[in-house]
């Protein structure tokens, strides 16, 4: 009993948040302003201006789509903001998914002594913080002349290793007996990789995508730092932009962002779960 | 000769992915070291950037601050969701829960960074619980607001990575141990914890990535100088960035780069020592 309390408890942590962008979505952007104090400057910390003391409430006064009104309709730049996001964010997630299936089906079935020693290289790639790649991002991207384009955000994010090493562990987890055996009936590599790889990697593949889209959904640094056209950026960059003049529309705008990741998340959870049990425990 | 061709083939599945990795991440990285060894004017200087960002107060915070978030902040992301995944394991018709603990993960950052300063700010709700006026986050305690930010975040994935861990212990090792009289706590250290092992690489590599990510909320919680208890590497290289300052971002990305490196190789050379034990 004890447990299910704290379980219960403990969730309801994660879970208030976004209960409470959900139903404040549906207030009026009068009431927003008042319950988050009216001078409540959001992202300005210089001016934190005190009226009243912050008010959580889940009901609202009056339900009322104003918010959204406003943000598809009066304000249709955001229309504009979110297809740059999908822009964005749907050739990162494509060329995570085939690049990295490829290379990870390389770096399982080549052989070659020092192949670890590249992977490591992968992996250092991997983790390292966006601000430490920036500078040689940013110097390939001028090279090549596509600074404030899309294009200098996809292609680095695009061939991230982070990809490879998903794939990896789990064709790492199918039996090399498999591999050989279709190797005795005079199976090509192409045919390895289409038949046995990536079939029975589709978990890790779902968690892949999850993981790259949400990412990449919420990316903020790359467009401060690539793009100098406001017109080019990306929701998730325009939220943060949003609190500073008109609070009022913070929840509807974070709905509007969610939809896409929601859907992908419900969608793509069965996989996903799966993926995990399969792969990245090996 | 066919073997030799095919291992050929096999490597061309990789070709790709090099090329864009040595385009895009090893080739400009070494064109960027020319700034690490040069001034302003492109005069070469030797290691004076570096000694100069050793000496910069900035530097040292940053970096003792990163340090300080990621040996407290990882581990708690291990230990907590392996915690909780025992818990839901043993709870029936709990399982739906961790749906709501991977929720944060797709609440956009400006919407988390919000919700937290509205906790925190000096007429936030917390402030309102106390009845004072403090802006938490330009205290001592903002340090303690981004461990619990990072782990309200991450801490649902590696729940499901560690549920899923849980798991795949077979329930009969638990019925053997029963029968040969072993107790409760025992068996927990003895063989939960003991096959939770191979799941804890992946929540550490994950945990790692996203150590260096809270940023993103940071940044959107508190500008570019935040409190100096949570000014991050990040901050530190994202303000050379804006000041032009190639030297120093460059200086300190090689370095950043080093220990990264450091730590990632002897991190897997223990993780395959493990391996062939098993």
């Amino acid at each position: 009993m004890v447990k299910k309390i704290f379980l219960i408890l403990f969730a309801l942590i994660y879970i208030i948040p976004l209960l409470i962008i959900f139903t404040n979505s549906f207030m009026s952007m009068g009431e927003i302003t008042r319950n988050y104090g009216a001078e409540y400057d959001l992202f300005d910390h210089g001016r934190m201006a005190y009226t009243s003391y912050v008010r959580y409430s889940l009901v609202p006064e009056r339900i009322t789509f104003s918010q959204y009104y406003t943000l598809l309709f009066m304000t249709p730049m955001y229309l504009d903001f979110f297809m740059n996001s999908v822009r964005l964010t749907l050739p990162i997630v494509l060329m995570h998914v085939v690049i990295g299936a490829m290379a990870a089906y390389g770096f399982t079935a080549w052989k070659f002594r020092y192949k670890e020693v590249i992977f490591i290289v992968y992996i250092i790639l991997m983790v390292l913080p966006f601000q430490a790649t920036l500078v040689p991002n940013f110097i390939m991207a001028d090279t090549l002349g596509i600074l404030n384009t899309h294009s200098s955000i996809i292609l680095p994010l695009g061939f991230s290793p982070f990809a490879v090493f998903i794939m990896r562990q789990s064709m790492k987890g199918i039996p090399s007996s498999i591999f050989e055996a279709a190797q005795m009936d005079g199976a090509n590599h192409l045919r390895q990789f289409a038949s046995i790889a990536v079939p029975m990697s589709k978990g890790s593949g779902a968690s892949l995508i999850i993981l790259t889209f949400a990412d990449s959904w919420a990316m903020v640094e790359h467009p401060m730092v690539f793009l100098r056209d406001a017109a080019l950026e990306p929701l998730s960059l325009e939220l943060y932009r949003i609190g500073q003049g008109n609070i009022g529309l913070i929840f509807a705008a974070s709905v509007f962002y969610m939809l896409p990741m929601v859907w992908i998340f419900l969608y793509g959870q069965a996989y996903f779960e799966q993926g995990v049990k399969l792969s990245a425990l090996k | 000769m066919l073997k030799g061709s095919q291992n050929a083939i096999a490597f061309l599945f990789i070709i790709p992915s090099f090329f864009g990795v040595a385009l895009f991440y090893i080739i400009p990285f070494f064109m960027s070291l020319e700034y690490a060894v040069t001034d302003r004017s492109g005069m070469f200087v030797g290691f004076e950037n570096f000694t100069n960002l050793f000496a910069s107060e900035a530097f040292r915070l940053a970096v003792w601050n990163t340090f300080r978030f990621m040996i407290i902040a990882i581990p708690l992301n291990m230990a907590i969701p392996l915690f909780i995944a025992c818990l839901l394991f043993n709870t029936r018709g709990f399982g739906w829960l961790k749906t709501i603990f991977m929720s944060p993960l797709v609440i956009p950052t400006a919407s988390t960074a919000f919700f937290f300063q509205s906790l925190f700010v000096s007429n936030g709700f917390v402030s309102r619980l106390l009845s004072t006026n403090v802006n938490w986050l330009q205290t001592n305690h903002a340090f303690t607001i981004a461990v619990g930010l990072f782990l309200w975040k991450n801490l649902g994935f590696n729940l499901v990575l560690a549920l899923a861990a849980r798991g795949n212990i077979p329930k009969d090792y638990y019925e053997w141990a029963a029968v040969e009289g072993m107790a409760h706590v025992p068996m927990f250290f003895k063989i939960t914890v003991v096959y939770l092992i191979p799941g804890l690489f992946i929540m550490f590599v994950m945990s790692f990535i996203n150590s260096f990510r809270i940023y993103r909320e940071l940044y959107m919680l508190a500008g570019n100088y935040p409190h100096q208890s949570i000014y991050m590497l990040q901050h530190y290289m994202n303000n050379q960035f804006l000041w032009l300052n190639r030297q120093n971002l460059t200086a300190s990305a090689f370095i950043i780069t080093l220990a990264v490196s450091a730590f990632m190789i002897v991190f897997f050379v223990i993780d395959k020592k493990f391996e062939y034990v098993e």
